[in-house]
């Protein structure tokens, strides 16, 4: 679920098992529900929809189970919510999905990340580029700058530019990554994880590229699920867990 | 979420339960006779192939009051008799110990080497009957093939499906207290030191690379924790090395254990969920209900003992007394009337016998067991 914040309005939107509801922004109004399966069809079906990203202010991405990523405009008022194309680079479940200005980072359960570009005057989606590390799913992507960050299933940390070269590599965590978030007026990164740590790095992109490992947390026998920073600088930061009913939260001293 | 959850689920708990039933079997010192006569009558119902069959069948997981009736009903497939508070808290053990087994894996592939390690034990259970040890060898051929190429995506899903379904359970274990792998407040304790996944690294480097593609740096941090590589890969083999203790007996060292409830649970409204609405889970619930049967009575009554889960009579009768009143009308309500069963399914039931040796139960007395599922509210 996500809140997605456009220059007029915010919806709320869930990516569920066969299909995505979009809400007003308390949650009260139904405005739109798009089905992964065929009305008629009774039958079990294991479509799911994953990930949930805004695009330059105006559009609505979802990810599927597929591997193909669903492009919806959405009017800056009303519910005419539209479905306008799918994005079809991925054939393995799409994991996670990120925006920054016009460019689209996705990731899905092979480790393959897609970076799409939307050119304004074609208004057309185009693949970028392509980095297909296979072995361990990506479990999230985030883009800040030049760079894409990838978090993955084995605990690992990449750090790409935009045209897919690796400049840095982390073994970060010691289980599943569950979350990363970018604090863009920073550069600092947060990551949670299974392990029941949040670390934070910072990542440097003027000469050289670089990481730095910053801090962590221990929250101790809780496998962390979710989080994100709290202040645009990213001296604050919120993180959720497995079975647990609170959001811990924690500020830079 | 996943729809290939239930068989892991179901084989899972199945095992613990074998597990927790053969130490009770033992501690209460009954006759080697008639405790192998409950195991194999449990673990025969459990593996019965057309059963099995259907539960592997993609579909969602039943609810948490679904599943509960299943093993009730298989807890009381053969000469065994538990009261509530022993099923309860018999049930309470199994599910406890499956959601830790479940959330301290490795890898979320490790699910399978967990269902793997019950398969094993049960399988030592009953090596003395051919038929039986066939069923549980057709069960370990299903796993293999429907669970032996998925990718680690999909277990990540199954695994998480599994969760949520545990979700909220903080039930205390006297075994994970005393072990330490289980807080006072009921949450499973985890550990920063250990094995990182096979194929992981542990955590603490970060490698910087040139922009021709060369390792030119490599910088260090604290980890927070002492993690150390994984040597070698469970293997699915039928012999094979789980390289795993989760899904092993743990009550194997006759440790007591005993469960506390850690906080008062509300009382969830009895209502229908939307699992008693899927056709496909009342078909199978009813195709074991025939399947168990009940056992003629003369057999019966002259073979029939009750087992306690609890160390004395009186600490049995002190749980049962503190029982809510309404728990025990709680059924859930089966209506095999409706048109929405499978025909096919019932064409089935309607062959069914269970077979497997002599004087054991055949579906004619299935409709009482059937009648009882069914409420009148």
């Amino acid at each position: 679920m996500k809140y997605c914040d456009y220059p007029s309005r915010s919806l709320m939107v869930m990516a569920c098992q066969r299909g995505i509801q979009v809400y007003d922004a308390d949650g009260s109004v139904m405005l739109y529900w798009h089905s992964l399966v065929p009305p008629s069809s009774d039958e079990v079906s294991a479509s799911f929809a994953r990930g949930i990203s805004t695009f330059q202010d105006c559009m609505l991405c979802i990810g599927t189970d597929s591997g193909n990523i669903l492009i919806f405009d959405v009017p800056t008022r009303g519910a005419n919510i539209v479905l306008r194309e799918m994005l079809k680079g991925h054939t393995a479940p799409i994991s996670c999905l990120f925006n920054k200005e016009d460019l689209l980072g996705s990731g899905d359960d092979s480790g393959k990340v897609v970076v799409w570009q939307h050119d304004v005057d074609s208004n057309s989606i185009q693949v970028l580029t392509t980095i297909d590390i296979q072995g361990s799913p990506c479990s999230s992507v985030l883009l800040w700058e030049e760079l894409v960050i990838v978090a993955y299933a084995s605990g690992l940390i990449r750090v790409f530019n935009v045209l897919g070269r690796l400049h840095a590599e982390v073994a970060a965590h010691a289980r599943w990554i569950t979350a990363m978030d970018v604090a863009p007026a920073t550069g600092l990164v947060l990551s949670v994880s299974e392990d029941s740590f949040a670390k934070i790095w910072q990542l440097k992109s003027e000469d050289t590229v670089e990481i730095e490992h910053k801090a962590s947390e221990c929250v101790q026998d809780v496998q962390l699920c979710g989080c994100r920073f709290t202040s645009v600088n990213g001296s604050s930061f919120c993180v959720t867990g497995y079975d647990l009913a609170e959001v811990i939260c924690f500020a830079a001293k | 979420m996943s729809l290939r959850t239930l068989p892991l689920l179901f084989i899972n708990l199945g095992g613990e339960m074998v597990y927790i039933l053969d130490q009770r079997l033992k501690a209460q010192v009954i006759p080697d006779e008639k405790a192998k006569k409950v195991l194999h009558d449990i673990v025969s119902t459990m593996f019965n192939r057309r059963f099995m069959d259907e539960l592997f069948k993609p579909q969602e997981l039943y609810s948490k009051k679904g599943l509960r009736t299943v093993f009730d009903r298989l807890a009381h497939a053969s000469i065994m008799r538990l009261n509530t508070a022993s099923m309860d808290k018999l049930y309470d053990l199994m599910t406890m110990a499956f959601k830790y087994q479940v959330a301290m894996s490795l890898t979320p592939r490790d699910v399978l080497l967990v269902t793997l390690n019950h398969i094993d034990a049960i399988q030592s259970f009953v090596a003395e009957s051919p038929v039986i040890s066939g069923h549980v060898d057709n069960v370990y051929q299903l796993l293999i093939t429907n669970y032996g190429k998925l990718s680690i995506g999909e277990f990540q899903l199954i695994r998480q499906t599994l969760l949520n379904f545990f979700q909220d359970m903080h039930i205390r274990v006297s075994i994970f207290l005393k072990d330490k792998v289980q807080n006072s407040n009921g949450r499973f304790a985890i550990s920063t030191a250990g094995m990182v996944p096979y194929g992981s690294e542990p955590p603490g480097i970060i490698r910087m690379f040139s922009t021709e593609g060369e390792h030119v740096k490599t910088a260090s941090f604290p980890s927070g924790g002492n993690y150390t590589y994984s040597m070698q890969q469970g293997s699915i083999e039928l012999q094979g090395n789980r390289c795993t203790q989760l899904g092993t007996n743990m009550y194997a060292m006759n440790k007591p254990f005993e469960t506390t409830i850690s906080v008062p649970a509300p009382q969830q409204p009895m209502s229908m969920d939307k699992n008693s609405q899927n056709p496909l889970a009342k078909a199978e619930l009813n195709l074991l209900a025939q399947l168990i049967g009940t056992l003629d009575e003369k057999a019966a009554a002259s073979s029939e003992f009750r087992l306690n889960l609890f160390r004395t009579d009186e600490e049995e009768e002190q749980a049962q007394a503190l029982r809510p009143a309404d728990l025990h009308a709680q059924v859930i309500q089966i209506d095999a009337r409706c048109g929405g069963m499978d025909g096919e399914l019932a064409k089935i039931m309607g062959d069914m016998k269970v077979v497997e040796q002599a004087g054991t139960a055949n579906s004619s007395k299935g409709d009482d067991l059937l009648n009882l599922m069914d409420s009148t509210q």
